[in-house]
């Protein structure tokens, strides 16, 4: 049976009572699928007979067997823990850092934006560097500097900007999704989760957001008027992500530009077209990554988000995200969690889920604090005999997760393709910078290739599916048509 | 493909043993450059490791860092090293290979190893206090909790109730001694506890291990299962010479990626840094190396973190379970021929043989258990099909098909727990499963049970025996711990749908009673889920330890500096 509906992130319950925004929200993430369709089509274009495996389940129903999967990775970033080892990368967790600078953990990659000439509207903006869609805020006493408590979120942006009865934009920047939304409700919510002190004006934006568009290389993009293209990003009155409520002064929902729910459509999307290298399959997830160019190759979340979704993909099935389709903390394992006189915390007791679905492993909010009637702090706490100096320490104890699931197996028999893209490791510091390039593209100064070989293919007797072959010198390109800021 | 390999002549030729030879694998050029490694400086038991039948543990207190001192001076020359106990290997098995059996009468050995507690290494030098690694600092009674050990003081686990490793027992210095006949063992254990009481080393714990061998498979553990088969392969030289690698390379030169990526086939080849300072480590590319891992002071190069448990196993249980539970299983699920053995199968994720359960689903395969170049070769992402090897041999038992989501080898399996494979897992893809790799060298200790199956079978042991286990790695938190901590005692991680380990995995979480949860799928793909509280394994003792170098030990340690 096809599904009815899209559910909001963990049956949270705000849209309940707006008037056509439960319907609005159903109709961006299924908007969103079929864009993400759409976008994988035009991959297969060369194959009339090939089929997307990603699906819609509220316009298609497979019949067979169906198969859940949860996929499930680890909160705290692998960026950073790679890009600066596990001490520094504890303190750097917790700073803000401004949209326009370079990205912790990876100072080679493109920051998210660039100011338009005169303007200072994206270095204003401040946001999370955790990229594992689990963000989180840590609040000290003022005099001790002890922690008090740590809260975690993982709701998307795009439900704040529903609520606040924005425009939501489809998978190539159109304002395509109007939603009612009730802006009391919102702030009725950043009154009880973040401040009372919170106004209306605080959460929006001032003015409107934009960037101006340019290729790979960095040149202007010129529209058909001749002039440098522009792309909105937020209209002005529209709710603004990066208030200072979800920054400095609170947290409300994700904040770092690659957490959204759309980029996890797409990513699942993508991960669904078959690659091959020299006629094998690519399987393994680093190699996946930097075959596809669907994700950062550092993390813990895009490396498996995308390998399950191709493991379930390789076997024929068709593959979704199921329902309520969103971002979730499923768990935190308090193992080793102790109190100033060695006992075990009871996680029911120090994690308090605020939001979202915790029976599920649905969890949208949390906080980590000591019950009132033990008289110490978070700081007092060990895990494994070391005291929690850093909000970290308990992140890297919480998983993430989406579902997917995979429906009758060996219906498909796809055609591979090649890879899009390639990744390059910084020769100096190998660990931890890679980057992922378009087939064509320099590898930068001072990077070697990686993957040269068929490492992460592995060879197979088995079936030869069709193979989209390109010719010995012919460079194979994919053009995903997605805007900047919407990609990984 | 082929023009980036280059066929070297003395590659045509099938592999052979001499006990001369330096040619363990095919030189293909698009290969990496692998470190030449210290291998006179390196300790014997990290890399290759002992393997020997009989070993022993000596665990000592040092009452006097000076006369600490001047034991390691004497024993220093009785340190075996890699050089040494490869050497040995490579004699054994070309003499095995002329023979055509093993060389027992003709050639034994007994080597000695030893690593360092944090505490005794600041008494023997200043400059320990460099030391980074906050699990080796704190030791490992202070970290028990993280690796689900219980902690009620009525439980022989408590770290209250152990053995070693706790309050007024922690040893300071750790002696491993493995032989091929007990009674050089014996002889050389007395040596070494005869001078150390001589020094005011005081001996609080010893134990000997010896290997099981029945119905002709070796190298089991207590359950009885064959133990130790997938270590991950070292990549590094021996020597200058283009092919002379520590970890032999078995799959033919064109067999791309494979021979590559491994040294058995299936056995996936790790930079030396995941297990010996000094050398690089991994990267996101299995053929890049990855910067020099260091630690601490500059005499860790060519040592290694040590961890030491004591595990106290339970078999009566754990074959109770099997059996009630394979029953129940058999009745109301549909499952072809469950038993015992299958449902533990099912579990360990290999037949008590050695056969993976990803290759064979309905026996105890004894051959394919053995058979080094099939029994570890299989993945989970994808199918696994024969490859052309340097030796001709040809691996004709089933092959795995692809099954990501554990519907033939559960996900839940021990196995499947701890090495991910070429499935992603949630600290990310393959490189952060190569992260967690560590060097096994455990033995079992105490005598193997008769008729573990029945329950009123005589036990003249009264339940003493269980694992020593023994792991080496470059850190003692993203290894050892992570693997405990992480994968093995989180049910939904490292994937899922999951479970806990049941059989290895402890659980310490509070109101959960040490219950572990797993889950399998039968016939009809339909979940089960299985759970028991039982202790299967106990543990009652352990200690985190540095295993230097030699020359770290001559010129650091045991330097007259104090």
């Amino acid at each position: 049976m096809k599904l009815k509906m899209f559910d909001p992130p963990g049956h949270l319950p705000d849209f309940v009572g707006i008037p056509g925004q439960l319907q609005q929200w159903s109709k961006a993430i299924s908007g969103w699928i079929d864009g993400a369709i759409q976008i994988e089509q035009g991959r297969l274009k060369d194959f009339p007979k090939a089929q997307v495996q990603f699906f819609n389940a509220t316009e298609t129903d497979p019949a067979g067997l169906s198969l859940d999967q949860d996929i499930v990775w680890n909160a705290f970033p692998r960026t950073l823990v790679l890009g600066y080892g596990k001490a520094k990368a504890y303190p750097t967790s917790e700073q803000l850092f401004s949209l326009t600078a370079p990205r912790p953990g990876l100072p080679t990659a493109p920051p998210f934006y660039v100011d338009p000439p005169g303007t200072t509207m994206w270095s204003d903006l401040l946001y999370r560097p955790l990229d594992e869609y689990c963000e989180f805020r840590v609040e000290r006493h003022p005099d001790t500097h002890k922690i008090i408590r740590i809260t975690f979120t993982s709701e998307p942006p795009e439900y704040w900007q529903a609520l606040h009865g924005d425009e939501l934009q489809d998978a190539n920047g159109n304002f395509a999704y109007k939603f009612t939304g009730d802006k009391k409700k919102m702030l009725d919510l950043y009154h009880q989760y973040v401040s009372t002190k919170v106004k209306l004006g605080d959460l929006e934006c001032k003015h409107e957001y934009y960037y101006m568009v340019t290729d790979a290389n960095g040149k202007p993009v010129l529209g058909p008027d001749g002039k440098q293209q522009k792309q909105v990003v937020f209209r002005k009155g529209d709710y603004n992500p990066y208030n200072v409520w979800n920054s400095t002064k609170g947290i409300m929902h994700l904040s770092q530009p690659n957490n959204f729910v759309q980029a996890e459509i797409q990513l699942a999307a993508d991960a669904t077209i078959l690659r091959h290298k020299n006629g094998r399959a690519v399987v393994q997830a680093d190699a996946l990554v930097c075959c596809s160019g669907y994700g950062g190759t550092s993390r813990s979340s895009d490396p498996t988000i995308g390998a399950s979704v191709n493991d379930l993909a390789r076997l024929g099935a068709w593959v979704t995200i199921k329902n309520p389709i969103g971002l979730y903390m499923h768990d935190l394992n308090t193992e080793g969690f102790t109190k100033p006189n060695g006992e075990q915390i009871d996680p029911k007791e120090y994690f308090k889920v605020l939001r979202g679905d915790e029976a599920g492993h649905m969890i949208e909010r949390a906080v980590f604090e000591v019950p009132e009637k033990e008289g110490f702090t978070v700081s007092d706490l060990k895990i494994a005999g070391v005291p929690i100096t850093w909000g970290g320490q308990v992140a890297e104890h919480i998983n993430i997760s989406i579902t997917g699931t995979g429906v009758n197996p060996r219906y498909f028999n796809n055609p591979m393709l090649p890879c899009a893209t390639f990744c390059c490791i910084d020769t100096d510091v190998s660990i931890a910078l890679t980057r992922v390039i378009n087939n064509g593209d320099p590898i930068p100064e001072g990077y070697q290739r990686a993957f040269l070989h068929e490492q992460g293919t592995f060879a197979s007797q088995a079936s030869k599916p069709t193979l989209l072959q390109t010719a010995a010198k012919e460079v194979y390109h994919e053009v995903s048509g997605i805007p900047r800021h919407k990609r990984r | 493909m082929n023009d980036i390999l280059t066929t070297a002549t003395e590659n045509s030729q099938p592999k052979t043993y001499t006990a001369m030879s330096r040619l363990t694998g095919p030189v293909n050029a698009g290969a990496p450059i692998e470190p030449v490694l210290d291998i006179h400086d390196i300790q014997g038991n990290v890399i290759p490791g002992f393997n020997k039948p009989h070993q022993y543990v000596l665990c000592f207190k040092m009452e006097d860092a000076r006369l600490g001192k001047k034991f390691l001076k004497e024993i220093l020359p009785h340190i075996s090293t890699l050089e040494e106990v490869l050497a040995f290997r490579r004699l054994y098995r070309a003499r095995k290979k002329r023979l055509g059996h093993k060389p027992e009468e003709e050639l034994s050995a007994t080597w000695l190893n030893i690593a360092f507690s944090y505490e005794c290494t600041t008494r023997l030098t200043s400059t320990a206090a460099t030391f980074e690694s906050e699990a080796f600092r704190i030791n490992l009674e202070a970290r028990s909790p993280l690796l689900g050990d219980p902690i009620s003081p009525d439980n022989e686990g408590s770290p209250e109730n152990w053995i070693v490793g706790s309050k007024d027992k922690v040893p300071d210095i750790f002696v491993i001694i493995g032989g091929d006949r007990q009674d050089q063992l014996a002889e050389k254990v007395d040596f070494v506890k005869k001078q150390a009481a001589k020094l005011k080393l005081h001996c609080i714990y010893d134990e000997e291990m010896n290997t099981i061998e029945r119905d002709g498979v070796t190298g089991l553990e207590h359950f009885g299962f064959k133990d130790g088969i997938s270590q991950p392969g070292v990549r590094g030289r021996i020597s200058n010479l283009q092919g002379d690698f520590l970890q032999e390379r078995y799959v033919d030169e064109n067999v791309l990626p494979d021979s590559l990526l491994y040294g058995y086939p299936g056995q996936f080849l790790s930079w030396p840094g995941e297990f010996v300072f000094g050398y690089p480590g991994q990267t996101l590319d299995p053929l890049i190396a990855g910067p020099i891992k260091t630690e601490g002071p500059d005499w860790t190069k060519n040592g290694s973190f040590m961890v030491f448990r004591r595990y106290k196993q339970d078999v009566k249980l754990f074959w109770k379970y099997m059996l009630e539970t394979s029953g129940k299983l058999a009745k109301e699920d549909n499952f072809t021929n469950m038993s015992p053995q299958k449902l533990a199968a099912m579990l360990v994720g290999r037949w008590p043989g050695g056969a993976p359960f990803a290759r064979e689903q309905d026996n105890d395969d004894k051959a394919l258990g053995a058979d080094k170049m099939a029994n570890n070769y299989f993945r989970y992402a994808s199918d696994s099909c024969p490859v052309k090897m340097v030796n001709g041999y040809q691996d004709k038992y089933p092959q795995a098909k692809a099954d990501p989501i554990g519907l033939t080898c559960p996900m839940t399996a021990h196995i499947r727990k701890v090495n991910t494979r070429d499935t992603s897992n949630d600290a990310g893809g393959t490189f952060a499963s190569f992260q967690q790799r560590l060097l096994r060298r455990g033995l079992p200790y105490g005598p193997p049970l008769d008729n573990p199956l029945d329950p009123n079978s005589p036990d003249p042991a009264n339940g003493n025996r269980g694992l020593i286990f023994l792991s080496y790695h470059a850190s003692i938190e993203n290894q050892f711990e992570f693997l405990r901590n992480r994968w093995m005692s989180n049910r939904f991680t490292p994937r899922s749908p999951s479970g806990d380990d049941i059989v290895i995995g402890l659980n310490g979480n509070v109101g959960q009673d040490s219950v572990r949860k797993a889950m399998v799928f039968d016939n009809d793909t339909k979940a089960v889920g299985l759970s028991t509280g039982d202790q299967w394994i106990t543990p009652t003792g352990g200690g985190y330890f540095f295993c230097p170098s030699l020359s770290a030990i001559e010129h650091v340690l045991a330097a007259d500096t104090i």
